[in-house]
């Protein structure tokens, strides 16, 4: 009876979260009759695109392969050709079923393709490996909304591409795409969500949902418009993204008060508007005199707070008597969460709850806005309301994000 | 029964017995009648509010008025959205005040046994509500039992002026 040992192995290194860090795999070398030195893979993982892996770096931390999604679908791979040193582009294009399935270079000449049956099958080609990895499998009923070039979905009429709002081919969009996304150092440079937001053409102009793909369906279903998903082509922003796992921060900035007058200096006309709705006594000028209502003492990185009230995944909580902000830690967006929760605080007496600054956010949109907010405020079947969400949406919106791509 | 009505009138100033959260819901109110009150009737008691559209704040003596107008011409959907309520546009449905004065809420004397207690804001752990779901009124309470603002808005009561679902 004979015997198998293990031709290779790997090992797989995961976060706290149960994803994957690195994988370091082994070979046997026949020749040799030894163990190779272990090949080392580490994951540079998205928060913003909800963990998925973005790239894949080797030890030294150049960069193997990049992933571009479409919601939690690959949209194309991007990899590094060995000895060359140079990249290559892989698209991924599906239909809306998964039964076809092409792989094309940035040429647009097709690399694979495979016609697959309902079980996954590949009906016409030998297997081979596929030079793609879905990290997280795709809601069901979702998917990706992207039609691509031979595949264009009847289901999603209206979809389109655009750069700078002006519509563009999807050829054309996806060399920006790529363009933008990777520079001369190999690492992905852009540092926001692939996806920036969903719009729908209304009669008032174009509704931003941000990432609320959900909502934003629901209104384009209704009004039987355009769904636009707009995707990031430009962008040096480099704050949001964590790489791997940095260390928790467990400091505020000693000039969180100046970053907060800055914060709301970039916005200072919606943000006075906002605060005359609220019927408040500050102002932009008077900002600082609201941040000194709370006290940089009374600002703190606190965990455990978030899990006491239950929103361990909340990132600022405010609170009154004696009056207090509370940051979540992984949270590196101080003056932006300390601004919004100051907002909280700007009341003559007391604090403004959530619903108070959703409704406040909501009284300076435009009338139709104002309708579909109202809708939302209620709550329907298929997006239920969560209190605050709109008015961090608003700010994001008109404040936080303003002058961004 | 007009003798009877004073009787009740009198009865009531000198022996005080109209419970003091009814006196206070018609203080806050300020005169405006949910679900009754229209743009023109506000603007003619109140003047010109902060804001435009459906949602207005008014600054008074006393706090803050915000206030919500009705979107919808009765029941003909807008804009693909259905509508809510068999009335006129500019029809106040939600009224909301934050005194600016102090007020514990248990001066208000309230039967508590009709409110639903619950925490409804997420980014203000502390605050507490009690919801009146019948009646449409919400107080929000701070940790300390100081009453932090009060919003009335239609309650079960008023489903007869619902629009028939589709």
């Amino acid at each position: 009876m004979g015997t198998f040992d293990p031709q290779s192995g790997t090992t797989r290194t995961l976060d706290g979260n149960g994803q994957q860090l690195k994988t370091a795999t082994v070979t046997y070398n026949d020749n040799t009759e030894s163990w190779t030195t272990p090949e080392t893979t580490y994951y540079l993982r998205a928060t913003a695109l909800g963990g998925q892996v973005l790239t894949e770096l080797n030890e030294q931390g150049q960069k193997q392969r990049t992933f571009v999604y479409a919601g939690n679908q690959v949209l194309a791979t991007q990899e590094i050709i060995p000895y060359y040193n140079t990249q290559s582009v892989t698209w991924e294009h599906r239909d809306p079923t998964n039964a076809s399935y092409r792989t094309s270079y940035a040429t647009g000449a097709v690399a694979e393709s495979r016609e697959l049956d309902p079980a996954g099958a590949d009906t016409i080609s030998p297997p081979v490996v596929i030079p793609v990895i879905v990290v997280n499998p795709p809601e069901q009923g979702i998917g990706s909304l992207l039609p691509y070039p031979s595949f264009s979905s009847p289901t999603h009429p209206g979809l389109s591409y655009r750069v700078d709002g002006i519509p563009v081919s999807i050829d054309y969009f996806m060399r920006q795409v790529d363009n933008a996304f990777h520079g001369p150092f190999g690492l992905v440079e852009a540092s926001r969500p692939r996806l920036r937001d969903y719009q729908v053409e209304t009669p008032d102009g174009p509704a931003n949902f941000g990432l609320d793909r959900a909502g934003a369906t629901a209104l384009a279903r209704r009004l039987h418009s355009t769904l636009i998903q707009n995707w990031l082509v430009s962008d040096n922003w480099a704050l949001d993204w964590e790489v791997l796992t940095p260390p928790p921060q467990n400091t505020l900035p000693t000039d969180l008060k100046d970053q907060v007058q800055k914060t709301v200096n970039n916005c200072s006309d919606y943000m006075n508007r906002l605060l005359n709705q609220l019927d408040s006594d500050y102002t932009v000028a008077t900002f600082g005199d609201l941040f000194d209502r709370v006290g940089m003492s009374h600002i703190e990185i606190n965990h455990d707070k978030f899990v006491k009230v239950g929103e361990p995944t909340a990132a600022g909580l405010a609170e009154n008597n004696p009056r207090r902000i509370y940051i979540n830690t992984r949270v590196t967006a101080f003056a932006t969460v300390t601004t919004f929760e100051l907002l909280h605080h700007a009341a003559k007496r007391g604090m403004f709850d959530d619903r108070e600054l959703d409704k406040a956010v909501v009284d300076l949109m435009g009338p139709w806005r104002q309708i579909a907010a109202n809708v939302d405020m209620k709550g329907t079947k298929d997006h239920s309301y969560v209190r605050s969400t709109i008015a961090h949406r608003e700010l994001n919106r008109n404040c936080f994000n303003r002058g961004r791509p | 029964m007009k003798t009877a009505a004073i009787l009740i009138l009198v009865g009531a100033s000198v022996f005080g017995w109209i419970p003091p959260s009814q006196d206070r819901n018609a203080e806050w109110k300020h005169g405006v009648s949910l679900l009754q009150s229209t743009k023109a009737d506000v603007e003619k008691l109140l003047g010109k509010p902060i804001g435009e559209n459906y949602g207005v704040t008014y600054r008074l003596k006393d706090g803050t008025l915000y206030l919500d107008y009705y979107g919808f011409d009765h029941c003909k959907s807008r804009y693909g959205f259905d509508a809510d309520w068999n009335l006129p546009e500019w029809t106040v449905t939600e009224i909301a005040f934050r005194p600016d004065y102090e007020l514990t809420f248990a001066s208000l004397r309230l039967d508590l046994s009709r409110f639903r207690k619950a925490r409804l804001n997420p980014g203000v752990p502390s605050l507490l509500s009690y919801v009146d779901d019948l009646d449409g009124v919400e107080y929000t309470v701070d940790s300390d039992g100081t009453l932090n603002s009060v919003r009335y808005f239609p309650g079960s009561r008023y489903d007869k002026f619902r629009c028939q679902k589709r």
